[in-house]
């Protein structure tokens, strides 16, 4: 059952054989939460979320068509369930503490005199990437993981996003941009 | 092209997600342009570094809490049909394929009040903290029960002919209260298996949606202070809706109540809500009957702006788009405040046509009310592309896929031909080339001084447009009435073809139009169908006996 596609999962589960999901769960559980992580920027509401999606998709296994892969149609559902998430608890303030407290991510210095030498560890650099990526506006940084981590491509991403593809296209290339604007002098320093 | 066009298709051209023509457009620039190429390379990079962040892998708790969470849901069976939606397309529609939404423009106030209808009641339970929850709410953000919906409209074409109130009813009675006394006949047999499954899902919902008087920033009266309070009640609006029963309504206070709806339109289309305008018309033909119709003392037309007049505009998109535009409303310092006003009930709007003789006696329960002038034809037309089921006949989704149909044309071709300065400038949007007959069974379009004519089958079909209209202000409150609104979008009920265009098809019945329509609005769940309406700031002096279009808590 392992190897078996996922329509084949789909339509087990729903004769019944519950274990089926099981298999489901495992095949997409890590991509789904390591995915999950850098949207919403804490592994444990990304374990929520992902728990919660996961039990939704059961719930509404019956509507999925196939018109999308299974992944695009459980992440949606995992967008869903991080609004949710979202209104359930208060809405994250503008301050930077707030901020801080949320995700775990410091504001980044980019003044081109503190940079740190070119010689900066990967590490280093995940860190500092890791900051920009979850100090971009959420809209704009759900767009970019699905395409940089989860390799969508933007008609999946569009699907999964109920926007245009143009709004996609759009919201990569802002994530992009801003993210090359806080990481100008480490781009500067790979030169 | 611009910069930022540019610099977005190098970013697109990175991702492989360019088209052949795109291509050859950035590589000729790759190769004459440094900064490109500098440019291409650092969202190369950028790329490989986010690619390279290390990836958390699920906790090992994560497969076994899932799994105990699904298994508090029942086992998910197939839908009852075995049938698979087909995808449905026109001909007529691929030209609009790159269309994402459209904006119907709405004068909809002063409506005829129905006692006893929903929203008094439905707004109470909204502002009443002591009313229990809805049985039949929904957590917020997520679309209502598909499998449940599915497998009754499934189980309907199989067994019986589809009846959309009562679905509508079974979800909107928890919040609404009495139905309205226009909701269509009772549901079929086959419909009453779904209020178990309902009840059932219902049962086992998560917590119900909180009183909207609970959120952030929502006042008891339901006053939506900050556009980011707006996207927390858009659920709500979204939710009575699904079957285009009630349509939300926003009411903003402004100074200038016309400039800004203008400014509202046009950031509506600019975040991606477009206007299907119809052709021009003869804007002096179309005063003249209106004035006829509707009574020069009820509207006046052509004239300055008045600063008490009231200004509509009627919106169906998801709701990102509808937030993003308030929020750049807001933050052009135009709006004064923001208020959640009861819903308007789906029902009938009367208008009548250049031809038709203004009855002797005004139509009973609109004797009071202000009728509509005329009317845009608009949809949802990405949606309807993308989402449609296809079907053996071609039905029309509207009048005005029946109109451009009798005309040999695509409605692209009316798309194409919408004048957007038109539509901005208030006395062209006012001007419309579509009316309907008193009855309401006929839509008639003006062209070049033709006309043709999408004749309906049953007097009681209604054909919903909308427009923008300037109201007399002020409006005494006892005076206000609300009518119902007959839902464009909830099609047409039969239509056919007119006759000298060529034979009928077979035509639609209103069974098969509610079912698409209904499909359509399980393919839209995040679409909203929202009355923005834009008040005037009071004058200072003394408070005026209501402060809102709207009598509040009807």
């Amino acid at each position: 059952m392992n190897d078996a596609p996922d329509q084949t999962l789909i339509d087990r589960c729903l004769a019944g054989q519950t274990e089926a999901f099981g298999v489901l769960v495992e095949r997409y559980q890590h991509r789904l939460y390591g995915s999950l992580v850098h949207v919403v920027g804490s592994r444990d509401q990304a374990q929520d979320i992902a728990q919660d999606a996961f039990a939704h998709a059961f719930e509404k296994l019956s509507s999925f068509r196939g018109q999308s892969a299974f992944y695009s149609w459980l992440f949606r559902i995992a967008l869903n369930a991080a609004v949710s998430a979202r209104r359930k608890t208060r809405r994250i303030s503008g301050s930077v503490d707030a901020h801080r407290e949320a995700t775990g991510a410091e504001p980044i210095d980019t003044r081109t005199s503190t940079a740190p030498d070119h010689a900066a560890h990967v590490a280093d650099r995940q860190q500092l990437v890791q900051r920009a990526l979850a100090q971009l506006p959420e809209e704009y940084r759900t767009a970019l993981v699905l395409k940089e981590m989860d390799d969508l491509k933007y008609e999946e991403i569009a699907d999964i996003l109920g926007v245009p593809l143009g709004t996609v296209r759009s919201r990569i290339h802002r994530a992009r941009q801003e993210l090359r604007t806080r990481l100008q002098w480490a781009l500067q320093a790979e030169e | 092209m611009s910069q930022h066009d540019w610099d977005e298709l190098l970013s697109a051209y990175a991702d492989g997600e360019v088209t052949p023509a795109e291509r050859d457009a950035v590589e000729a620039l790759l190769d004459s342009t440094p900064a490109a190429r500098k440019a291409l390379q650092e969202t190369r990079a950028l790329s490989q570094w986010l690619r390279s962040l290390p990836r958390d892998d699920a906790p090992p708790e994560l497969r076994a809490a899932a799994m105990q969470a699904a298994r508090s849901h029942p086992t998910p069976v197939a839908a009852t049909a075995s049938r698979r939606f087909r995808s449905y397309r026109r001909e007529w529609l691929a030209g609009l394929s790159a269309m994402a939404m459209t904006v119907m423009v709405a004068g909809l106030l002063s409506l005829q009040f129905r006692p006893g209808s929903g929203p008094t009641t439905e707004f109470a339970t909204w502002s009443d903290e002591t009313a229990p929850a809805p049985a039949a709410a929904r957590g917020p953000g997520r679309p209502l029960q598909r499998s449940a919906l599915e497998a009754l409209a499934d189980t309907a074409m199989e067994e019986a002919p589809w009846r959309e109130a009562r679905l509508g009813r079974e979800r909107g009675e928890a919040v609404r209260g009495a139905a309205p006394a226009s909701t269509p006949a009772p549901m079929a047999a086959a419909a009453a298996g779904t209020d178990a499954a309902m009840e059932s899902l219902a049962a086992k919902e998560e917590a119900p949606l909180p009183k909207l008087a609970e959120l952030d920033g929502v006042t008891a009266e339901g006053r939506v202070d900050e556009v980011e309070r707006l996207r927390e009640v858009l659920p709500y609006l979204r939710l009575q809706d699904e079957n285009g029963q009630v349509i939300g309504n926003v009411e903003l206070v402004v100074i200038d109540a016309q400039r800004v709806a203008n400014q509202f339109q046009v950031l509506l289309m600019k975040n991606g809500v477009q206007t299907v305008d119809v052709s021009t018309v003869d804007y002096d033909a179309d005063v003249a009957a209106a004035q006829r119709a509707l009574g020069a003392a009820q509207l006046e037309v052509g004239k300055p702006t008045s600063s008490n007049d009231l200004y509509a505009v009627y919106t169906e998109a998801p709701g990102e788009p509808l937030s993003k535009t308030l929020e750049e409303l807001i933050q052009q310092r135009e709006v004064l405040g923001m208020r959640l006003q009861p819903p308007l009930q789906v029902g009938q709007v009367v208008a009548q046509n250049e031809a038709a003789t203004p009855p002797a006696e005004p139509t009973p329960g609109l004797e009071r009310g202000l009728r509509l002038k005329q009317i845009t034809d608009a949809y949802l037309v990405q949606k309807l592309d993308e989402r449609f089921e296809e079907r053996e006949a071609d039905l029309p989704a509207s009048a005005l896929d029946a109109l451009a149909a009798a005309e040999g044309e695509p409605a692209s071709g009316y798309a194409r031909q919408a004048d957007a300065m038109n539509r901005l400038s208030l006395q062209s949007a006012t001007v419309r080339n579509f009316s309907t007959s008193p009855a309401g069974n006929s839509a008639t379009a003006v062209r070049g001084g033709g006309a043709t004519t999408v004749q309906a089958d049953s007097p009681q079909n209604q054909v919903f447009f909308n427009t923008l209209v300037k109201l007399p202000a002020p409006i005494p409150a006892e005076e206000l009435v609300r009518s119902d609104l007959n839902y464009q979008t909830e099609m047409q009920q039969q239509v056919r073809r007119n006759a000298v265009t060529g034979p009928s098809p077979t035509p639609a019945t209103a069974d098969d139009l509610r079912q698409m329509r209904y499909r359509f609005a399980q393919s839209a769940p995040d679409t909203f169908r929202l009355l923005f309406v834009f008040q005037p700031a009071p004058a200072p002096g003394p408070a005026p006996a209501t402060k809102s279009a709207l009598p509040p808590g009807r």
